[in-house]
């Protein structure tokens, strides 16, 4: 014998060997519609409102601008989207400056130069101004680098360059790794911001893109 | 149930989508409680029916700009419930140890004998109204559903397909199997009505409005 428990459907095998008359059906139907709506809890529905006024900006609103009278999203000059955007201009112009200066040796690094030499600073550190600039477009500019291997810089000579004088070798390489490490810094955390934004955790998920109704699972 | 008419909530819904965060709470307001019957006896459980009314609700405001306004917003959001009720049962068949019971761990019997409500004064048929409900929670999920549109919400076989995502033949089905297993489980209510008349048989619905005064089915978990 079956432990389990029957199904509803059990209940009438066959439908057709004892249909219920058309008499039995409307008196049913009857009796089922005169079933009502069950009442809302108390307060539920002010809560549903709360929680749709307290929702995060729902992807039609984040188009709409400040002219939107009840967005929850405190006024900015820029949205978080704008933001985001300028932080990593911001980020890849500093790192575009930086590697320049660093790396390229283009104008302000040809100005250090001609300030090294007219101090009496011997210009084969590959500082050299009008060489290395325009030498650049025959030749990759670690032929610079390398002349500079080949003959040591006169280190006595550097030593006595003026602190005052402005682009010294230092200061410009540590202004130029500045700018590349605040860069790069400031890529990371826009990264950073991005890979934090609000989560699905404080609120039920939203349904999927392809069908707003979700589905069943 | 009369129909809202889609004019009705056109309104309310431009104003959200124009920014209005407060235009929704209309919307809440008119269907709120229709959402609520329908997640209350899909899921029978009272907290979990309320997680998904406001659930139900946060998920159409998110995708109020997909939302068709040639159709009823009121079908849209029944059938967001009913896809979120889905999900829930679904998980609860994966977990039985979880709150309900598994449509298949029901024993219809039981609603035969289930213990007299508390009388209330002046009520000539105090279990009626509350059989009916037992009977409809006690059905299989798919009958359930389309028995719950059908009777209690009033909407037509088609309305029925559109919200529960079936067709119209699978709809019908349900309701005639559903109707079948009514007509026993309510077997003596029928015969008591047909001794009172329509007007005590109606009376059920009635006395839906006190929830407290109602002991839990054996169904509910």
């Amino acid at each position: 014998m079956d432990a389990r428990p029957p199904l509803p459907d059990d209940l009438l095998p066959d439908p057709s060997a004892e249909a219920p008359s058309a008499e039995n059906t409307a008196r049913l139907e009857a009796l089922l519609r005169g079933e009502e709506l069950l009442p809302v809890p108390v307060g539920l529905l002010s809560r549903v409102r709360d929680a749709v006024k307290d929702a995060p900006p729902a992807p039609f609103e984040r188009h709409l601008g400040a002219d939107a009278p009840n967005l929850r999203a405190a006024p900015s000059a820029l949205s978080s989207r704008g933001r985001s955007v300028a932080q990593r201009v911001a980020a890849a112009v500093l790192v575009a400056v930086g590697a320049a200066l660093t790396f390229a040796g283009v104008e302000p690094v040809a100005a250090a130069g001609e300030t090294l030499r007219e101090a009496g600073v011997p210009t084969e550190l590959g500082l050299s101004p009008r060489p290395v600039v325009a030498d650049a477009v025959v030749r990759p500019f670690t032929d610079g680098w390398s002349r500079a291997w080949e003959q040591p810089p006169d280190m006595a000579a550097l030593a006595q360059v003026p602190a005052s004088v402005p682009g010294g070798p230092l200061t410009l390489a540590s202004l130029s790794l500045a700018l590349l490490g605040s860069g790069l810094g400031l890529a990371w955390r826009a990264r950073g911001r991005r890979a934090s934004s609000p989560s699905s955790l404080s609120h039920p998920p939203a349904p999927s893109s392809s069908s707003p109704t979700g589905g069943p699972a | 149930m009369q129909d809202q008419a889609p004019d009705d909530d056109a309104d309310p819904i431009r104003r959200v989508l124009a920014g209005d965060r407060d235009a929704f709470g209309l919307l809440v307001a008119r269907h709120g409680r229709r959402v609520h019957d329908l997640a209350r006896r899909m899921l029978r459980d009272a907290s979990e029916a309320d997680d998904a009314v406001q659930q139900a609700f946060l998920n159409a405001f998110r995708a109020l700009d997909r939302f068709d306004p040639q159709r009823p917003f009121r079908h849209w959001i029944l059938r967001i419930t009913t896809n979120l009720c889905r999900n829930r049962l679904a998980a609860r068949r994966l977990h039985p140890g979880a709150r309900g019971t598994a449509p298949d761990e029901i024993d219809p019997t039981h609603l035969r004998v289930a213990p007299p409500s508390p009388v209330r004064e002046g009520d000539d048929d105090p279990q009626g109204g509350e059989r009916v409900r037992a009977a409809l929670e006690s059905l299989p999920d798919t009958y359930r559903l389309a028995a719950v549109l059908r009777y209690v919400h009033g909407l037509s076989v088609e309305d029925i397909a559109e919200v529960a995502d079936e067709p119209l033949g699978t709809v019908k089905t349900h309701l005639f199997r559903a109707r079948a297993a009514l007509a026993v489980l309510l077997a003596p209510i029928e015969r008591g009505s047909q001794h009172r008349g329509p007007a005590a048989a109606h009376r059920g619905g009635g006395e839906a409005g006190d929830e407290t005064r109602r002991p839990a089915s054996g169904t509910k978990g």
